[in-house]
């Protein structure tokens, strides 16, 4: 039998050595039958280790696929001059159908350009597929079969999420119906959701932001829905 | 166009400060209604994401009333464009161009007594266009938050100790000569196979041969024996690249190893 810090080391060892996060079933796994920790045992573990890098300059954080170690956001300037590299940046247009995939999902490239009034580019569309962070999830059953496509788990590790349901609201619909009063416009309400449309969960309205009970696929812990991969520590209080 | 509505820039002297150029000039105002001079066109068409996002420019910055448009001057200005549009982006500028028929449809149809019967279907025209803007802004709004957000390659970074880790055969053990000559009779056997193979008459040294060996195996890793064999070289070539192995293996620079009998043999240089 392997003592708690002995177990500890050996979790903080495969963190660190990992480049991809690792899911609590992918540290169980690596232990003997005999030795591997309890889910709750594991979970006290990575708790305990994420406050043991509390104030450091790395943090252990629960992303999408399980955690892994990270660099404080405040650094991220000198780390950058360090490595004399510029970080990607990304077209409005890219995110805008990245944002709308994400909340809608799953839509179809004809969902997309209805909200931004424009054709979504062949080019951003490869592009978001070859980043890894969309994927085509199936097809609508309407004529013409156009392709559903959704957010990935590696979007989801790229902007630091631990669930699609960490996404921060969107914004409040009256926002523009205000608007909609300065110009002595008469505003119906807000159409349902159309029949071509039931049957696929709205993910941008509020009441699935509420629904972050949810566990996410892979990390077999609740999360919770508003703090955004703290640190885990933060997590606990 | 005798109002200046609305100052791009705080100073408009300071011309040079202002987003939007035209003709290497400050575009110092937004056109009246939707105006679109030609020369700022192809500039407006990048630096907005399509009609709404104008729209919505237009909306917030000179609180236009969008639905007071002279319907016939905007169609007619839109119109003069058309060619130009095609020139240029036709793709954005067919939706630039849908938009200013909506809105046309639109004006229209407020100018239209309604009917008095069946009030309750009879939407305001403008709903369904405010509705679009609406939704667009939510989610231009949601695409500015995804991008602030902290992100990998811009403000994370994964923080984690690499270790080397050369896959390849972990268990070194000597091979059987056997197996080298059963490896080598495979490589005959299928040179043999090519039975109409012109051999060109060429000159193999086991000399070159082994410093060629030696190349492939420098820099450490493991090389599949039978990499060594080229059939199109014919027996003459096997037999030379057998013999280079040899000698090499003789003279200790080179290690010749297998996993278990039935597994492909590897060889390696000996210095690392």
């Amino acid at each position: 039998m392997k003592n708690k810090t002995e177990i500890s080391n050996t979790v903080e060892a495969a963190l660190f050595s990992a480049e991809e996060p690792l899911s609590t079933k992918d540290l169980r796994g690596m232990f003997k039958p005999e030795d591997a920790p309890a889910t709750d045992e594991l979970n006290a573990i990575l708790d305990q280790l994420a406050s043991d890098y509390h104030g450091r300059g790395i943090e252990l954080v629960s992303v999408a696929n399980g955690y892994r170690f990270q660099t404080q956001v405040q650094y991220a300037s000198a780390l950058r001059r360090l490595r004399e590299s510029r970080p990607p940046r990304y077209s409005r247009a890219l995110l805008e159908t990245l944002a709308i995939i994400a909340y809608r999902q799953p839509v179809t490239r004809g969902d997309v350009e209805e909200v931004r009034g424009v054709a979504v580019s062949t080019d951003i569309m490869r592009a978001l597929l070859e980043r890894g962070w969309v994927r085509q999830m199936g097809e609508r059953e309407v004529p013409g079969r156009p392709a559903l496509y959704g957010t990935t788990t590696d979007f989801l590790e790229y902007f630091n999420l631990a669930s699609i349901q960490q996404l921060p609201e969107l914004a409040d619909q009256r926002e523009l119906a205000e608007i909609a009063k300065d110009l002595n416009i008469l505003l119906p309400e807000p159409r349902q959701t159309s029949s071509e449309e039931a049957g696929l969960a709205e993910r941008d309205s509020e009441e699935s932001i509420d629904s972050d009970e949810n566990t996410v696929a892979d990390v077999d812990r609740p999360i919770d829905s508003d703090t955004s991969t703290q640190p885990v520590a933060d997590r606990i209080g | 166009m005798t109002e200046q509505p609305d100052q791009l820039t705080a100073d408009p002297k300071q011309g040079q400060q202002s987003p939007v150029l035209v003709a290497g000039e400050a575009l110092q105002s937004w056109p009246e209604d939707l105006y679109i001079p030609p020369d700022a066109l192809e500039v407006i068409l990048e630096a907005f994401q399509g009609p709404l996002d104008l729209l919505l420019y237009l909306i917030r910055k000179q609180n236009i009333d969008i639905l007071d448009i002279p319907v016939a001057e905007i169609t007619r200005q839109y119109m003069e464009y058309v060619e130009l549009m095609r020139r240029l982006h036709l793709d954005l500028a067919a939706e630039y161009l849908v938009m200013a028929a909506m809105l046309a449809e639109i004006k229209s149809r407020m100018l239209l007594p309604r009917p008095e019967i069946e009030d309750e279907d009879a939407e305001d025209p403008r709903a369904a266009l405010v509705r679009r803007l609406q939704e667009y802004e939510r989610f231009r709004g949601a695409a500015e938050q995804l991008d602030s957000r902290p992100r990998l390659e811009r403000d994370l970074y994964i923080a984690y100790a690499r270790i080397d880790d050369p896959d390849p055969p972990k268990i070194e053990s000597l091979v059987d000569l056997n197996d080298l000559v059963e490896a080598m009779r495979a490589a005959m056997l299928s040179a043999h196979r090519r039975k109409h193979l012109q051999l060109v008459p060429e000159t193999f040294s086991v000399r070159d041969r082994m410093s060629r060996i030696m190349d492939r195996v420098r820099s450490g890793e493991y090389v599949d024996l039978m990499d060594f064999f080229d059939p199109d070289e014919g027996r003459m070539g096997l037999v030379v690249s057998f013999i280079a192995v040899l000698e090499l293996v003789r003279d200790g620079v080179l290690i010749v190893i297998q996993n278990d009998p039935s597994a492909p043999i590897h060889v390696k240089s000996k210095e690392r």
